[in-house]
């Protein structure tokens, strides 16, 4: 693998990511404050800031960019994984209709009325591993998953769920504002008992994705290639099945289904790492979550005292980019 | 009892002996392979002939581990090759497929031969510069180590299928699995690969190839297997697989298969479909002698012509010619003259025959009686004379004598063509 200059750019860039994302919002609080205020939990400096402010940043801010920072990196190495796996440059990781059952999990609860702000993620998470199996378990002809089945029935699967939140948000009433601004996905209900969940999660996904690189690698050139060349193909789809659906669960039952990130991200490193996923995964992690506090500054800060779904300003960015992408760089996607 | 101890896995390989016992195959409800043997040893070239859809593929899928027979056991060093790990047989066996694949993603042509490695470097492990020394052999074998650095995509599709080829060299394989591996290239690449096969094997790396050119399989492989629907219809040297008949039972069409005169290689010219004697129950005769009976023989049957022909030698093409055909014909052994016993079998058939044609042949004291029994045919003979008798008599002057006498009182014809016009005006 040939050793370039990615990754730490990527690092330095995440690190004025994540100081922006935490000075940036409606009160403005000066880089060098929180510099010493993240100073000051190692070593003992200057007050120079208010009681209020270390409220703002430790209890809001903070939880909120942590967890944009994890569901970004999550989503879009999941995108990576089901990119090779399907040798399809649309697929995501919602391909596998993960999302629309961690959607209908979580639109259960709020149509239900259901009081306790652990029942929703809990919901969606069942939903994400129920539907990612049932998936699964239709994709198998013999021994075998088909990966056209698998696409197919993940197409269905995904419908159908779709078709039962369309329901809920039809009978819904008065919850409709709440199961819609979770359905668009964003990041303003983030805590730090959700960031003590999800980044482990995230984090072995990732883990277990980059040292499954090589094979990721080899499945490009084919199932059977990948066989011939001593990957257990069918144990290896099993696992990317499995953390491709931990990670879209923990990610839509916290934030909802925040789209494009997980599509283009890989699309979009690749262009600067090249096909490798021992470079392309890390990577991929570090820009999907670069993109994601930025797009949640953004969602937050745009209108004055509102808050939007972040999954707008994804997709709203997320879109045209794709295109001027595909449309530029087209030898390299297909 | 070891709980640390790493499997060096170069200590408990075998020598690579595959062995295929009694095997199905299906594809869903259709098979595809009917009670399949074979036994491969190290160092073997194995060609695998046969029409399309015939279980070539099918075959070599199934020694891959990725078709798992329904029936019967295949066994790589007596051990069920679906009981091997893909990785650890991966580093024994490599598959060049049919076609490659095309890479989704922009490899470039090293990267996509260092994968050949990858079943050789531990999980998480990175190549070591034993890896990268044996990618650069592979490249340099064939001979696309110039385009090291050029993506894969970018590269001609026989160029791809010599990058394959790359990769599943650097796995450093025992067995060489090749799907149509040289479909796609040129003729002199497809020369360099299969010398580079016949390398290999001298090496002991067993090669099973599944090839469409018969001449390639018959020029390099030790051992063929014929196969058609699923069956296994011949199995052994060339000389043995590719005769006349086993190619019309597999393929449908006649071949004509000899020697070649400079390189003793086999060769197979695919004749056209014929159909000997449809048109007229009527039959020409023809007296052939030194390869000047052929076109005769052969221009009549295209006809739809009903022919016999004698008295003829073995070893002479006009015999390969009439046996090939299948017409009834007067055979003396060769180099012999020729013995009343056959002799009086050829009057037989010329006096079946409606139209007894003597073509431009030579004579000598062997096959004088040829002659004389063109003098029986009286007035059923034709004669094709395209250089004079003087040229044709190694009989001092007997021969020219007799023909005298024939040609004064036959139609002589100058070329094949009017002799044929004729032929037809009087039976067709």
């Amino acid at each position: 693998m040939k050793r370039n200059a990615t990754l730490p750019v990527l690092a330095a860039a995440l690190l004025v990511t994540v100081v922006m994302s935490i000075a940036i919002g409606q009160v403005w609080i000066a880089p060098q404050k929180i510099a010493a205020m993240l100073l000051n939990l190692v070593v003992p400096t200057n007050h120079t800031w208010s009681e209020a402010e270390a409220i703002i940043i430790f209890q809001i801010r903070l939880p909120r960019t942590f967890m944009a920072l994890l569901v970004g990196a999550g989503l879009a190495v999941a995108g990576v994984a089901m990119q090779a796996l399907f040798k399809n440059p649309l697929a995501d990781p919602y391909v596998l209709g993960a999302s629309s059952g961690a959607g209908f999990g979580a639109a259960l609860i709020i149509s239900l009325g259901v009081v306790g702000a652990i029942y929703i993620p809990v919901a969606a998470f069942a939903g994400a591993v129920i539907a990612t199996f049932t998936v699964y378990a239709l994709s198998m002809i013999g021994p075998r998953s088909s990966v056209t089945l698998l696409l197919l029935s993940g197409i269905a699967i995904g419908t159908f769920f779709s078709a039962l939140i369309s329901y809920l948000m039809f009978v819904a009433g008065q919850n409709l504002t709440a199961l819609v601004f979770w359905l668009m996905g964003g990041l303003w209900a983030s805590t730090w008992q959700y960031v003590e969940i999800t980044f482990p999660v995230i984090l072995v996904a990732t883990i277990i994705l980059y040292a499954y690189a090589r094979d990721l690698n080899l499945m490009l050139s084919g199932e059977e290639s990948a066989q011939h060349l001593g990957v257990s193909v069918e144990s290896l789809k099993k696992i990317l099945l499995v953390t491709v659906s931990f990670i879209v669960g923990v990610a839509v039952a916290f934030c909802g289904i925040i789209g494009f990130v997980g599509l283009i991200v890989p699309h979009v490193v690749r262009t600067f790492t090249g096909p490798d996923h021992r470079a392309l995964i890390p990577a991929s992690a570090l820009f999907g979550g670069i993109l994601l506090i930025w797009a949640d500054i953004v969602a937050r800060s745009a209108i004055p005292g509102e808050e939007m779904p972040v999954g707008i300003i994804t997709a709203l960015l997320g879109a045209p980019f794709f295109m001027y992408l595909v449309r530029s760089r087209r030898k390299n996607i297909f | 009892m070891r709980l640390l101890g790493k499997e060096r896995s170069s200590e408990t390989q075998g020598p690579g002996r595959v062995q295929v016992d009694g095997v199905d195959c299906y594809y869903l409800q259709t098979q595809a392979l009917n009670s399949a043997y074979l036994t491969v040893q190290p160092g073997e070239v194995i060609g695998l002939v046969g029409p399309n859809g015939s279980g070539k593929t099918t075959l070599l899928k199934a020694i891959s581990g990725v078709l798992r027979p329904q029936v019967g056991i295949i066994t790589l060093d007596d051990v069920d090759v679906y009981r091997i790990k893909p990785k650890r047989l991966a580093q024994q066996m490599a598959v060049v497929p049919q076609s490659t694949d095309t890479f989704f993603f922009d490899f470039t042509v090293e990267e996509v031969v260092l994968m050949g490695r990858s079943p050789h470097i531990n999980f998480l492990g990175t190549e070591s510069t034993h890896d990268f020394d044996v990618v650069q052999k592979a490249l340099e074998m064939t001979d696309v180590a110039r385009f090291a650095d050029r993506k894969i995509n970018e590269l001609s599709g026989g160029e791809q299928q010599r990058v394959i080829i790359a990769r599943a060299l650097a796995q450093e394989p025992k067995i060489l699995l090749l799907d149509e591996a040289t479909s796609q290239l040129d003729i002199g690449i497809k020369i360099e690969i299969f010398d580079l096969v016949r390398r290999l094997a001298a090496s002991g790396i067993a090669v099973i190839a599944a090839i469409h050119d018969l001449n390639l399989a018959a020029q390099y492989c030790d051992r063929l297997l014929l196969l058609k629907r699923g069956e296994i219809i011949a199995d052994g040297t060339v000389e043995e697989v590719l005769t006349q008949e086993h190619i019309a039972e597999a393929f449908g069409v006649s071949a004509f298969v000899r020697k070649h005169p400079i390189t003793n290689a086999f060769s197979i010219t695919l004749l056209p479909r014929h159909t000997p004697g449809e048109r007229s129950s009527a039959k020409v005769h023809v007296i052939p002698g030194g390869g000047k009976g052929a076109p005769v023989i052969h221009a009549l049957v295209q006809r739809g012509l009903s022919v016999s022909a004698g008295v003829v030698n073995t070893l002479d093409t006009d015999y390969e010619v009439a046996q090939y055909f299948s017409i009834e014909c007067a055979v003396e052994a060769p180099f012999s003259p020729i013995s009343s016993e056959v002799h009086s079998r050829n009057l037989q058939l010329i006096q079946e025959a409606a139209i007894v044609v003597l073509p431009n042949i030579c004579f000598g004291p062997a096959n004088l009686k040829n002659l004389e029994a063109a003098e029986l045919a009286a007035d059923k003979l034709v004669i094709v004379e395209e250089t004079p008798i003087e040229s044709r008599d190694f009989t001092h002057g007997v021969a020219q004598r007799i023909y005298g006498d024939l040609r004064s009182n036959s139609p002589v014809f100058a070329e094949l063509t009017t002799l044929l016009a004729y032929v037809e005006s009087h039976i067709g």
